[in-house]
């Protein structure tokens, strides 16, 4: 064979394979033709069957790393405002632990205007204007509380439920159990907007336990979505496809020599890693939007913001991608410079509002938003105590007792507000919701009984919802 | 019908959890994990009455009544049911867990086919086999041989030559012989130290948010050398769990302590430090039971032990021993691991004994001199800027500038002055309400830098200053002597805590200058930032006819001493270690593990009654250590004898090798398990006798293919009748292309380095990781010495399975990804080494055909055969054609390229075969 005449065949790599005589070929290339076969192993769940019929096959998490004001954006407090200024009730400080609070905290009120938004009425504050589109659409729960107050080990409790790094994530249990509809992207993928990356970094998507394949992917914004996607710039195109097509050949005649099912792990893998490159850009690529989707979220081309990766999120649950995470950073106003209650949470709020509202508002546009869970919140909430920084009461500590966040779509009510809190939000009175609780609906949702879905680890029986109580918010479900 | 062997895991799975250890939780005061009337440590038997009650619940068809409860959703298998029939009728036999019974060394059991038996190990594997109907594989050819050992003893490849050398050997000697080169090389060190770092939690930063770097390395460097000579098992055990109790504890004994200071740390704002002190004891605890019994004492940090007898006073009990240390969340002891600048240390200490009487006696005599020294203003009347700036001269003879105001400036200041001696100047800096933040400075927050200080006389020649000068106060990295080291890119700047407000410098001339008569003098000041103005706003001059006490050369010398001395000790290397508190901390249990809700107190206390170890005084980290390997100890060897296996053969012979209580598995050979651990005692707790023995077995050395007739009867492998394929760890798949390129760096040790990694690795950290990459050889090192953030490890490791190292971890899963396939195709670092081997291939041989045997032989160790070398040499062609086609430079080189790239890339290359 000389090279030109192996040119004339770059076209049909097969023929290569075949007629090198060596019978690499048939086997390794009939199974690559066989995608579904060659991806079963990415894509099946542990659980053989459903522990009940799913309401959702995809979950989006709009994660607002820092902890949101729940004081300045969804629970309207006049009595706290009327207090501003004066002492917290002592039965209340007592025993309570704060990151900086002392004892002598004073009630801070808000100065943010609140006004009914949807067909009941829901109080949004002016620093939402988006949302008060999707009021009918969402379920506020103005009762969550949480275990931990620091952000490192809050942020990982939301995601793992527990406050220590090495649990498997929410996302990484999702997809162990059921795995992913998609073939050619991960199941489980984590975007980032915002100035920086979260606290606590890759713990958060972290598999825990669980097997590595199971970890969060991060999707880039810019550059190459995932780590070592592109090829080394002289193996592109066809010179690409012969180097999956050689390793595959290679590893086929190693099969053959051993037996060992590995291998046909590691050439369904490399197929799959082949495929990625070419889905993941294309995942990537809004140009293919409308300008008037675009618009409706605020993304632009080519940037790199909370808006574009909203609508990524509706990009990928439109390709069966399971678990799609958010992070959009700075949330944490405790007044001093960059963490103001003023100025700050106006900007991270215009970063976020209408992109939020849109995804939701497309998502069910597109019939989606029936089977997609979308939920937003952080790790916490804050103080309806001031915080002092710089000789200045302009921010809130972090709060475990009651914040809020909302959830959509996938079987939750629409247009409800659950839980309540007392007059100054400074604690739950009505229908208290634990992170555990959100867990344990987030898994109903998707089919799965937190309780019965567990994984033996250094002798326990683990599970996302951990060793204490937790209950399906079933008040919430349609 | 055997408690241990049939009914323990039914129990335990369907009844403890209610009828066990956890009295919370117990159910009708009945308990079904001990003899009726026994203790966990002797055997009894299961009271009459009670098994019939037993027999009757679990048979009843009253949903009521029967057992299980419904609610449970774990209803008992009719074989279940049968085997608890059967043995509550045939007595109701309680055996002591096996793990808790005293090691004894069995007879090795005799075979049908002892030819094969190698070591005695072989007899208990070959007896099992056979008792199933099963052979054993064959042997592995001599090739595989080495590739195996070389990668499962150093981690690295053997060249070409040494398969060579090794395959043509036929001495019956020559497998001994290989395996003693591998365990006297250093790389032994490294390899088995890697797996006892996974089990420290090693990682070169703290972890949680901010997850700064810090210096561990020390601690790295004493695993591999105590591995690599041989320190037994017990002396390594009492070093790191107790080294700094030791009498005269050495140095190395206290770094050795690192290994429960690789917990984590929280440096975030507003963190409680009890709180992380708290979860670090626990850590240690549960990481001890972990790695050294086996047991998942966790579980009683917050209830009983649902399954095990641990109660939660055992728990605290334990981790008392911990909770009396000195480190709490961020601050904990440290010694000096190295100080590359001792010696110059040294000569400093000893020049500044000298100065300080040079100083005394300067002062002496400087004391007339001082009472004379009297500054006197001078008087601008010239004065001009670079820039254009306007200078107003103010009633105190300072000048005020305003207007232009330029990144490069300097001011030109003539002034008048009488007839004096001058012997040093003192420039003062002044505030003043027209001056951003009031000065003295220009730049917004009132700071300057001031370049360079050039004095002239009125002829225009330089008037010489000292190199040395004195401020009352410089900014860090801005000393004043900046302003009179000629080099205009530094200076002297005086931001500080205090903020920018008025200072003063003095600076001396080499030789006083007299002024026979009045004249002029001028001064020119040069001010450079870099980036944007940082000129001076007022200020104004002085001089004296003599140099004040603070300026003189004695002293100048001191302080740059000084100064020196303290950079070299900045270069000291601290290593964090244990140390014990003095007076005891209290320990109290913790009610639900809750830090805030301590319960009753609580001493140290070992876990006696699990084990028939003898009793002895126990009081502190030292104590525990000791009876850790304390020879009765029925639980460390066992466990560390089966995580060895475990790395030889994929899984330990007790497969959940973290849990050896009731709720993990039961050994596949319990007698190999209790001949290994026996042996390895008596053998002084050797770890390379014992990496010897295993190596050396049949059952080691067996071909690892697949096989038909196992498959039938024990899919899984349990029984080894062939070795297992093994992919191997992150670390070594980089380590086998560089040792495949001819690129490694040997160097054994030292300071975590910073091979490439991918850019945008920290696009998703709360910080951005400095990682200057490593140049040189350190960019070539073994990849456990890459640097190891918690929060963002290189990206190699993480998709390869390298835990994060939060906690400890005894077992690594092995994944098999498209990341990772990715990763080996695509990464920059790693391309780097398909390019080195091809490069070195077209160096190192001449014809096509010699090229692709050699580098694939360099890859995968045997020899291609002739279908895969002709399938290579087409693809060769092919691709060089390709390249040709688009008129690539130099496409026989990116041929090879290609064709290396394929073969770092084969299952076959990251496999242990």
């Amino acid at each position: 064979m000389t090279p030109d005449d192996s040119l004339t065949r770059l076209a049909t790599r097969r023929q290569l394979f075949q007629n090198c005589g060596v019978g690499l070929g048939s086997i390794a290339l009939g199974h690559l033709l066989q995608q579904e076969s060659a991806t079963a192993a990415e894509s099946q769940g542990e659980l053989q069957v459903l522990h009940h019929p799913a309401k959702a096959k995809n979950v989006i998490f709009l994660f607002q790393a820092g902890g949101p004001s729940q004081l300045e954006m969804f629970s309207h407090k006049p009595k706290l405002t009327e207090l501003s200024g004066k002492a917290t009730p002592s039965e209340f400080i007592e025993g309570k632990r704060f990151s900086f609070l002392g004892k002598d905290a004073k009630l801070l009120g808000s100065n943010r205007k609140f006004t009914p938004a949807g067909d009941y009425g829901m109080a949004l504050s002016d620093l939402l204007p988006h949302h008060r589109r999707i009021v009918d659409k969402v379920c506020f729960i103005r009762s969550m509380n949480t275990d931990v107050f620091n952000h490192g080990p809050a942020k990982i409790f939301m995601n793992s439920g527990s406050p220590q790094p090495g649990r498997p994530s929410m996302g990484s249990w999702v997809t162990y159990g059921i795995g992913s509809e998609c073939k050619d992207l991960p199941g489980f993928v984590v975007l980032q907007s915002g100035p920086r990356g979260p606290r606590a970094g890759a713990a958060l998507w972290s598999s825990g336990f669980l097997p590595s394949r199971h970890q969060g992917v991060p999707f880039r914004s810019t550059g190459d979505p995932i780590v070592n996607l592109a090829s080394p710039q002289a193996f592109t195109g066809q010179k690409g496809r012969d180097f999956y097509d050689a390793v595959a050949a290679m590893n086929q005649k190693r099969f053959e020599a051993t037996g060992d099912q590995e291998i046909q792990t590691r050439i369904a893998a490399y197929e799959m890693a082949f495929r990625m490159q070419s889905s993941a850009p294309e995942l990537m690529n809004i140009s293919d939007e409308t300008q008037s989707t675009l618009d409706h979220y605020g993304a632009e081309v080519g940037k790199a913001s909370y808006a574009n990766n909203c609508l990524l999120a509706r990009r990928m649950v439109e390709r069966g991608v399971r678990f799609i995470q958010l992070y959009h950073t700075d949330w944490d106003h405790h007044g001093g410079p960059g963490q103001t209650l003023g100025k700050d949470l106006e900007l991270r709020c215009q970063q976020t509002d209408q992109a939020s509202a849109a995804l939701i508002e497309d998502l069910h546009q597109r019939g989606l938003l029936d089977e997609t869970l979308v939920i937003w919140s952080g790790e916490f909430g804050r103080t309806p105590m001031g915080e002092t920084r710089n000789n200045k009461i302009g921010g809130r500590d972090h709060f475990i007792d009651a914040y809020t966040c909302w959830v959509a779509g996938g079987g939750i009510q629409p247009g409800i507000a659950y839980g309540q809190t007392d007059e100054l939000g400074l604690s739950v009175v009505e229908n208290p919701v634990h992170v555990r609780d959100l867990h344990a609906t987030l898994l109903h949702q998707l089919g799965i009984d937190h309780h019965r879905f567990s994984v033996k680890f250094q002798g326990l029986d683990m599970r996302l919802t951990g060793v204490k109580e937790a209950h399906v918010i079933k008040e919430i479900l349609a | 019908m055997s408690y241990n062997k049939d009914v323990r895991a039914i129990l335990s799975d369907n009844c403890f959890a209610c009828h066990g250890p956890d009295q919370e939780t117990r159910e009708a005061d009945l308990r079904l994990d001990l003899p009726s009337n026994g203790s966990p440590t002797n055997a009894g038997s299961m009271d009459r009455q009670v098994g019939q009650d037993v027999i009757e619940r679990i048979f009843t068809t009253d949903p009521d009544l029967r057992m299980p409860p419904a609610s449970a959703n774990k209803p008992l298998s009719k074989r279940d049911q049968q085997t608890l029939q059967r043995w509550i009728q045939h007595g109701g036999k309680y055996q002591r867990h096996w793990a808790f019974e005293p090691i004894n060394k069995p007879q090795p059991p005799a075979v049908s086919q002892e030819k094969w038996c190698q070591t005695p190990i072989d007899h208990f594997i070959l007896n099992k086999l056979q008792q199933r109907g099963l052979s054993p594989a064959e042997r592995a050819d001599r090739i595989t041989l080495i590739r195996r050992l070389s990668l499962d003893l150093i981690g690295l490849l053997p060249t070409p030559d040494q398969v060579d050398a090794f395959a043509a050997d036929d001495s019956p000697k020559a497998y001994d012989q290989l395996i003693d080169s591998l365990l006297a090389s250093d790389h032994y060190g490294e390899r088995w130290g890697r797996h006892w770092l996974d089990q420290a939690r090693y990682a070169d930063s703290n972890g949680y948010t901010f997850d700064n770097p810090r210096t561990m390395w020390p601690y790295r460097d004493w695993v591999i050398n105590a591995i690599n000579q041989d320190m037994p098992f017990d002396q390594f055990t009492v070093e790191q769990l107790a080294g700094d109790l030791l009498p005269d504890a050495t140095i190395e004994q206290q770094i050795a302590t690192g290994f429960h200071r690789n917990t984590l740390i929280n440096e975030e704002g507003g963190t409680d430090a009890e709180q992380f002190r708290v979860e670090s004891v626990i850590d240690r605890t549960n990481t001890t039971g972990e790695v050294w019994l086996g047991l998942t004492v966790g579980c009683a940090q917050c209830h009983n032990h649902k399954f095990d007898p641990i109660s939660q006073q055992d728990y605290y009990g334990l981790y008392a021993f911990f909770n009396s240390t000195e480190d709490r969340n961020n601050r904990g002891p440290e010694v000096t691991a190295s100080n590359p600048g001792q010696q110059r240390i040294s000569e400093i200490d000893r020049e500044l004994a000298r100065l300080a009487q040079e100083a005394k006696l300067a002062k002496q005599t400087a004391g007339k001199e001082n009472e004379t020294l009297k500054w006197s203003v001078i008087d601008p009347i010239r004065q001009k800027a670079d820039s254009g700036a306007d200078f107003k001269r103010l009633d105190d003879q300072s000048l005020l500038v305003s207007g232009a105001n330029a990144v490069e400036e300097s001011y030109h200041v003539t002034y008048q002055i009488p007839a004096s001696k001058i012997a040093a100047l003192r420039l003062e800096t002044l505030e003043h309400d027209s001056l951003p933040s009031n000065g003295p400075g220009r730049a917004g927050n009132g700071n300057f830098v001031l370049a360079d200080v050039v004095l002239r006389a009125a002829d225009g020649t330089e008037i010489p200053l000292n190199s040395f000068a004195v401020a009352e106060h410089s900014q860090s990295g801005h000393h004043i002597s900046r302003a009179v080291d000629n080099d205009p890119h530094t200076g002297w700047a005086i931001n500080g805590s205090q903020g920018n407000i008025a200072r003063w410098a003095h600076f001396t001339l080499e030789t006083p200058y007299q002024a026979e008569k009045a004249t002029e003098l001028s001064l020119t000041l040069r001010f450079w930032q870099g980036s944007s103005p940082y000129n001076l706003g007022r200020f104004r001059l002085l001089t004296a006819a003599t140099v004040p006490a603070n300026a003189n050369l004695t002293n100048h010398k001191i302080e740059a001493l000084k100064q020196e001395k303290k950079s070299l000790e900045s270069k000291r290397v601290r290593a964090m270690v244990m140390g014990e508190l003095a007076k005891p901390r209290p320990t109290h249990l913790l009610i639900r593990g809750d830090f805030l809700r301590p319960g009753d107190p609580v001493a140290p206390t070992l876990p006696q009654h699990l084990l028939s170890s003898t009793a002895q005084e126990s009081k502190n980290r030292l104590d525990l250590a000791k009876w850790i390997v304390d020879p009765n100890n029925p639980l460390t060897a066992r466990v560390f004898v089966n995580r060895v296996w475990q790395q030889y053969f994929g899984k330990g012979l007790v497969e959940t090798v973290e849990d050896f209580g009731s709720q993990g598995t039961a050994p596949t050979h319990p007698e190999l398990l209790d001949w290994l651990a026996a042996e390895f005692i008596e053998s002084g707790w050797s770890m390379k006798s014992l990496h010897r023995m295993i190596v050396r077995s049949a059952v080691y050395q067996q071909a690892s293919s697949d096989r038909h007739e196992v498959n039938e009867v024990d899919p899984l492998n349990h029984l080894l009748g062939r070795q297992n394929r093994l992919r191997v760890d992150a670390e070594i798949v980089r380590d086998l292309s560089l040792s495949a390129a001819g690129r490694l760096t040997r160097t054994i040790g030292g300071p975590s380095v910073h091979p490439p990694q991918p850019a945008g690795v920290y696009a998703f950290t709360q910080k951005k990781k400095s990682w200057p990459t490593s140049t040189g050889p350190d960019r070539y090192r073994r990849t456990m010495y890459t640097f190891f953030y918690r929060s963002s490890p290189h990206p190699l490791l993480s998709v390869f399975d390298t835990p994060r190292f939060n906690v400890t971890c005894t077992r690594r899963s092995r994944s098999n990804t498209p990341l990772q396939s990715l990763m080996v195709a695509n990464d920059p670092g790693l391309y780097e080494m398909h390019e080195a081997l091809a490069d070195r291939v077209i160096k190192e041989k001449t014809d096509t055909t010699a090229r692709i045997k050699h580098a694939f032989r360099l890859c995968l160790c045997r020899h291609p055969s002739d279908d895969e070398v002709d399938f290579l040499t087409h693809f060769l062609n092919e691709q060089e054609a390709q390249f040709k086609a688009a008129s690539e430079s130099d496409s026989e080189r990116m041929a090879w390229i290609a064709l290396s790239r394929v073969l770092m890339n084969l299952d076959e290359f990251i496999t242990r075969e």
